[in-house]
């Protein structure tokens, strides 16, 4: 009985080699992050970004020593855009471990549907991978040298994470592209000039820009950094962002404070007038820069201050709502918090959501405490009150 | 069946366990979702509620038989030609689930773990490594899925702080938003997955202390329901209550975005070996108890002939759907719904009807 389980487990290990469908990482092409344009001689094009192993980068290599390979193709589509590629590609495709998926404007407005279809889809593609929008063609930036990292798509992802504030993921592209109560967003990028650089620095760099944002699977607005600061202040702690403000008595010069604690309460309010949404941002602020002539210590000067931080806010805020209600879209969710309070009304408004939306008022207040002064307790210039005294 | 063989009670419950959540998991979580939303919780509760009647009418006529397993007991109480009869129905319910559940393995390991990987070779594999469990007789089965449990029980614990990060105020609905009649259509859909508890007719006689039966049989429904409530409900709160809806394998999807501090990555491979493993616990039962039913329906002396040939049958039946769609749609069909369930209460009465008989006859005795 012990010989035949024995043969038994020994005919089982033949089997459970696991040679079969080996995969040896030598043959493996790993894509660190895809770009998607619109094609100048077919409707798509595809770039990937592939990293190139330590034997592939010697300089016995006839292609160079570059720890990568952008590889571009234009097709009828996603699919035969990345067949192109394989066709030129001597190992074979792997987005197992792909960080970003990068999409020029153009082709965000011509709509994603079928990008996202393609991502979800993929076995090998994670949901939390990072979309951007790249103001102008995605391509440049995966061309584009990264500066403090070895990698392009590691570099894009680490300048997120060291910005802080809200992670947003393909997952939370997706769960937003299905739902009926907000809309879709992805951060924007850009690709700058470095004229300036030391030599034989790259010439260009690629940085955050902004947000893009989408209605249905369509951009229809490129927000700037300043206001997507409220954007990510609705959608989480905006921990770290930074905030520059005019001095309130001298315009011309300003100060800059650095947020450490933030809430924000969005209240949707549903009355016999019709449906508000009442907006409160706290905050706790460090101050981090200060050209105005104004004593921190006195507590009337520096409520001036916090006065006047408050304003700026909420004018960001402002100019966000402005701006997704001029566009019809909802990144923020307001929608869904009237969702969560008024479970029954939403059933009726949810087709409509997109419309009504555009007229919705929306209250804002901020409330910003400066509790940090840096290691200063006084301007290290002189105060108002120190010049006026020297008079 | 080798009446000199035991289990615990505790054993006897972690085989419940792994049977009821281990298939569920992975291709009723969409269905569901789509149905209930995100009170998904609420009909598996009420899944897990109605399963626990069940389980416990199950014990009760199952503890009824004595020693005997359910097919003799039916053989003793209705004379051998109804009896057997019975007993090849039994059989044949449970090597129709074991096929499925062979099937849902197949596809998830060649479509997710071993891409390119030949069929019939991963399927032949897996069905020769459970025929070897089922050889070695029931003990090593269920000490296998005491193991399983508790790294399963590790695992179900440890996600929801594994997916911290994850849940956003934009994935919530409000609680109770979806109409109960909903809520009532995605529990009924579940009932023929939870209704596979029949298959434990055939566990009760190797109870070591059968006194306990009721005990331990709420315990594994309640096990299997709180993972199963657990798990589903997580797979909403991560991607909202529409996205999993869409998906083949929304469990698995969660189980890919775990990323602890961007550094802790890609271990759902770890997390996919539990629940495989708890797959094989239950494709080990159901085979083992299909042909132990067959060969005592066909009066054969032991299980193993039986068991090879319905391996190797499984195997070559479950080819039938050319893919998972086909599979997918002939799993969650009302068809299939209503007659799986259908023939699980049909056998839980018929064996109630058995055990009422015994009763009256003065009890189960314990013959071949």
């Amino acid at each position: 009985m012990a010989r035949r389980r024995m043969a038994l487990l020994l005919a089982l290990m033949l089997l459970l080699s696991g040679c079969w469908s080996r995969l040896e990482i030598n043959d493996l092409g790993l894509v660190m992050g895809m770009a998607v344009d619109v094609g100048e001689e077919a409707p798509v094009r595809v770039t990937l970004y592939f990293a190139r192993g330590r034997g592939q980068t010697e300089d016995s290599n006839p292609a160079g020593g570059a720890p990568v390979w952008v590889a571009t193709r234009e097709a009828e589509n996603l699919a035969d855009a990345m067949r192109e590629i394989a066709l030129a590609s001597a190992r074979r495709i792997s987005l197992h471990h792909m960080q970003v998926v990068l999409l020029g404007d153009e082709y965000a407005r011509s709509g994603i549907g079928d990008l996202l279809d393609f991502l979800a889809r993929h076995p090998q593609i994670r949901l939390n991978m990072r979309p951007m929008v790249v103001r102008g063609r995605a391509q440049t930036v995966l061309e584009t040298v990264p500066l403090l990292k070895s990698l392009q798509p590691q570099n894009l992802v680490a300048i997120l994470e060291a910005k802080g504030g809200v992670d947003w993921r393909l997952k939370n592209f997706l769960v937003a592209r299905v739902s009926d109560s907000h809309s879709g967003w992805m951060h924007a990028l850009r690709v700058v000039d470095r004229p300036g650089g030391t030599p034989g620095s790259p010439p260009t760099a690629a940085e955050l820009d902004g947000a893009a944002l989408f209605l249905g699977d369509r951009l229809v607005a490129l927000m700037d950094a300043r206001l997507a600061q409220a954007l990510s202040w609705l959608l989480a702690t905006p921990r770290n962002s930074v905030i520059s403000a005019p001095c309130p008595e001298d315009r011309s010069k300003s100060f800059s404070v650095t947020i450490d604690k933030a809430s924000r309460e969005i209240e949707p309010i549903w009355s016999s007038a019709g449906l508000r949404i009442r907006v409160g941002v706290e905050a706790l602020v460090d101050l981090t820069r200060l050209e105005c002539r104004d004593s921190i210590l006195e507590e009337g000067r520096r409520q001036r201050l916090e006065e006047q931080l408050s304003e700026d806010v909420v004018s960001r805020f402002e100019g966000a709502v402005e701006l997704f209600q001029a566009n019809g879209v909802d990144p923020a969710g307001f929608g869904h918090r009237v969702k969560l309070r008024y479970p029954a009304s939403w059933r009726s408004i949810a087709p409509r959501w997109s419309d009504i939306w555009r007229e919705v008022p929306v209250e804002i207040s901020a409330k910003l405490t400066i509790h940090q002064p840096g290691l200063l307790l006084e301007p290290a210039h002189k105060t108002e009150q120190e010049m006026h005294q020297a008079e | 069946m080798d009446r000199t063989l035991r289990i615990s009670g505790g054993l006897y419950a972690c085989l419940l366990l792994n049977n009821l959540q281990a298939a569920m998991l992975l291709y009723l979580p969409a269905t569901l979702i789509k149905h209930a939303g995100q009170s998904v919780w609420l009909a598996m509760l009420l899944g897990g509620a109605l399963t626990m009647l069940i389980g416990l009418v199950m014990a009760w006529s199952g503890s009824q038989f004595g020693r005997l397993s359910p097919v003799q007991a039916a053989r003793q109480a209705l004379g051998k030609p109804a009896g057997s009869l019975l007993g090849l129905l039994f059989a044949l319910l449970l090597f129709w689930i074991f096929c499925l559940v062979l099937r849902s393995l197949q596809d998830f390991t060649v479509m997710i773990l071993l891409q390119g990987s030949p069929v019939t070779v991963i399927t032949g594999v897996m069905a020769a490594a459970i025929l070897y469990a089922v050889w070695s007789g029931i003990e090593p089965m269920a000490r296998l899925a005491f193991s399983v449990t508790l790294f399963l029980a590790g695992a179900v614990i440890s996600l929801p702080p594994a997916l911290l990060r994850e849940y956003h105020i934009l994935q919530l609905e409000p609680i109770l938003y979806t109409p109960i009649h909903s809520v009532l259509t995605a529990t009924m859909i579940s009932l023929p997955w939870f209704g596979e508890i029949v298959a434990f007719f055939a566990l009760i006689p190797y109870l070591s202390r059968p006194q306990q039966v009721y005990r331990w049989t709420l315990t594994g429904v309640g096990g299997a329901t709180f993972c199963l409530v657990l798990v589903i409900q997580l797979c909403t709160l991560v991607m909202g209550p529409v996205l999993p809806s869409r998906m083949l394998f929304p469990t698995y999807v969660v189980l890919q975005t775990i990323s602890l501090g961007e550094f802790f990555q890609r271990i759902e491979v770890i997390l996919v070996v539990v629940w495989i493993s708890s797959m094989f616990v239950k494709a080990t039962l159901l085979l083992y108890t299909s042909s132990e039913a067959a060969a005592q329906a066909i009066g054969l002396r032991s299980h193993r002939p039986a068991a090879v040939a319905m391996a190797v049958g499984a195997v070559v039946l479950i080819q039938i759907w050319p893919g998972v769609l086909q599979m997918v749609n002939y799993g969650l069909s009302d068809q299939y719904r209503w007659a799986a369930f259908g023939m699980e209460m049909l056998l839980l009465f018929l064996f109630g009807l058995v055990a009422v008989l015994l009763r009256r006859q003065g009890g189960g005795k314990a013959h071949g």
